[in-house]
């Protein structure tokens, strides 16, 4: 530790920085709290009276305008979803930790050091590929497979056959140490993020080509734990720009820039589906148009993971005992179903009406488990 | 009073000291410091039930605390601050004993200012400030390091001028 590093531990210890709370600090605080729920719950009603304002003009305004378009979808009521967990899927004794996650059509891809493993959810078959570090991101769609990690200061896209899961080709670019990789896919296209001291780069890769095929620097500091997602025919990555969360919306072909949206400043996950874009951070769940990148808070979980599926937003709350996943509508964040897992979940990742979490149990090994919808 | 109510007052009395400390420490500022953790406390406890179930209160007021701290350094900034408010009250009794380091972390940006505060005042890991932030450990790193450099220049400038009065 150098000087400098011993006079901030000093200078952050001293003892005369001290603050002596109030002696009424506790009935202040009570009080707030109090005003706090008072406004929450007359929110609510106002929220309520208006999502029902909306439902008698959703139904009456059809009729009204004699449309003759087709029937409109059914309204989500709350509370009506049932899942359960399906099986729990033993991962070998020697992963230690799971660094990444990714399902594809039942295949599910578990990223730990060292080592890429392959269960298929129906039979449990499972096989180990070694692997020349760990990754830190993995995508996967039925015929690809794209693996991101950081050997040294080299970052690496591994591209491997979601059949036989052999490598097809590695992308290699230098990049700064500790820099963060994440990777997205859809079809034959694969999106890598790198964020590093250097600041944050996209690039869209096509598989089978050595080279990528469009690249972008994206405005701001690297930032979130999940700062990537593919949706429709735009890519959207999270930021740090004027200390201010900042969402941007890029064409997922040509990586120009479309649009850029303002987020909580500590907005860390990012994942789209329906054409919405959710976000989770320390506010609680925003859920944001992805066109306008506008929208507003939905859900005030205290979030762990976040995925995307099957017309459902996946929020993770966990401590060490126990996790949740919890269902919810990503549009209005009603919560729909809730699965409570003994164990601490890692990763959650949805793949069509299923959803997968690694979990990690105290004294057990890892395992995969598949929560399924009781009534599918 | 229920248990819910019970267990945060429970908290607040046991924790409150520290979270001021902490709180004084992040934002540089004991009113400052006083206000975060009212707000923070307060956005806690209406929910109690789900950040007790979590396992880490403290964890999470501390996060709720810096996370208060970016908003205000946000809003200042948005404000065009033309010069230094002066201090209403004379607090020349609680000046720490290293005025310059202390008045220079006072200029860093909110991020970086954590991150040093989580690395130096609660030894944090990367990966534990990764975690209270919500950034990848990578993000903690060079924000340390661009922190660390900012003050390393500042010190060096000032002694410089210091240097230049006394030759």
């Amino acid at each position: 530790m150098d000087d400098l590093e011993q006079r901030l531990r000093a200078s952050l210890s001293d003892e005369r920085l001290e603050v002596l709370p109030r002696d009424d600090a506790l009935e202040l605080i009570r009080a707030g709290v109090r005003r706090r729920r008072r406004a929450r719950v007359t929110a609510t009603s106002a929220g309520v009276f208006a999502a029902a304002l909306s439902a008698v003009v959703a139904l009456v305004l059809p009729s009204v305008l004699s449309r003759t378009s087709g029937p409109p979808a059914p309204p989500v009521t709350s509370l009506t979803k049932q899942f359960r967990i399906a099986k729990t899927l033993a991962l070998p004794n020697t992963v230690k930790s799971v660094a990444a996650l990714a399902v594809s059509r039942g295949t599910i891809w578990v990223g730990s050091t060292g080592a890429l493993i392959r269960i298929n959810s129906v039979t449990a078959a499972l096989h180990a590929f070694p692997l020349g570090g760990t990754p830190q991101s993995i995508a996967a769609t039925p015929s690809h497979l794209w693996v991101a990690m950081q050997v040294g200061s080299t970052c690496m896209l591994q591209e491997r056959n979601a059949v036989t899961g052999l490598v097809v080709m590695n992308h290699s670019a230098p990049c700064a140490p500790a820099a963060q990789l994440t990777v997205t896919a859809n079809g034959v296209d694969a999106w890598l993020l790198t964020a590093d001291a250097n600041g944050v780069q996209l690039a869209r890769y096509f598989a089978g080509q050595n080279r990528p095929a469009a690249t972008a620097l994206i405005e701001g500091a690297p930032w979130g734990l999940h700062p990537l997602a593919i949706g429709g025919n735009d890519v959207f990555v999270l930021s740090w720009n004027n200390n201010a969360g900042l969402v941007t919306r890029l064409s997922a072909f040509t990586l120009e820039t479309e649009g850029t949206g303002q987020l909580p400043s500590d907005t860390s996950r990012l994942a789209y589906g329906t054409s919405r874009l959710v976000t989770a951070g320390l506010d609680g769940e925003y859920s944001l148009d992805a066109q306008t990148l506008t929208g507003g808070r939905v859900a005030n979980d205290v979030t762990y993971d976040l995925t995307t599926g099957n017309s459902l937003m996946w929020t993770v709350t966990r401590n060490d005992a126990t996790s949740a996943l919890v269902a919810h509508d990503p549009v209005t964040g009603a919560q729909l179903a809730d699965v409570v897992v003994d164990g601490a979940v890692d990763h959650a990742v949805a793949d069509g009406t299923q959803l997968f979490a690694t979990l990690q149990r105290p004294h057990a090994v890892h395992a995969v488990i598949d929560v399924t919808p009781s009534d599918g | 009073m229920n248990a819910q109510n019970e267990s945060f007052d429970a908290f607040v009395r046991a924790r409150l000291p520290a979270l001021l400390r902490f709180a004084h420490a992040v934002c540089g500022d004991p009113d400052t410091a006083a206000d975060l953790v009212q707000d923070a406390l307060e956005r806690t406890g209406v929910r109690w039930h789900t950040i007790e179930r979590g396992g880490d209160p403290e964890a999470y007021v501390k996060r709720a605390i810096i996370n208060g701290r970016t908003s205000r350094w946000r809003k200042l900034r948005r404000e065009s601050l033309v010069d230094i408010v002066p201090e209403t009250r004379e607090r020349s009794e609680q000046k720490p004993h290293d005025d310059e380091l202390w008045r220079l972390l006072k200029t860093l940006p909110a991020r970086q200012r954590a991150v040093l505060v989580l690395r130096y005042y609660e030894d944090m890991s990367e990966e534990q400030i990764a975690q209270t932030l919500g950034c990848a450990p990578g993000t903690v790193k060079s924000q340390a390091s661009k922190g660390l450099a900012k003050l390393r220049a500042a010190l060096a400038d000032s002694d410089g001028a210091e240097a230049s009065w006394t030759t």
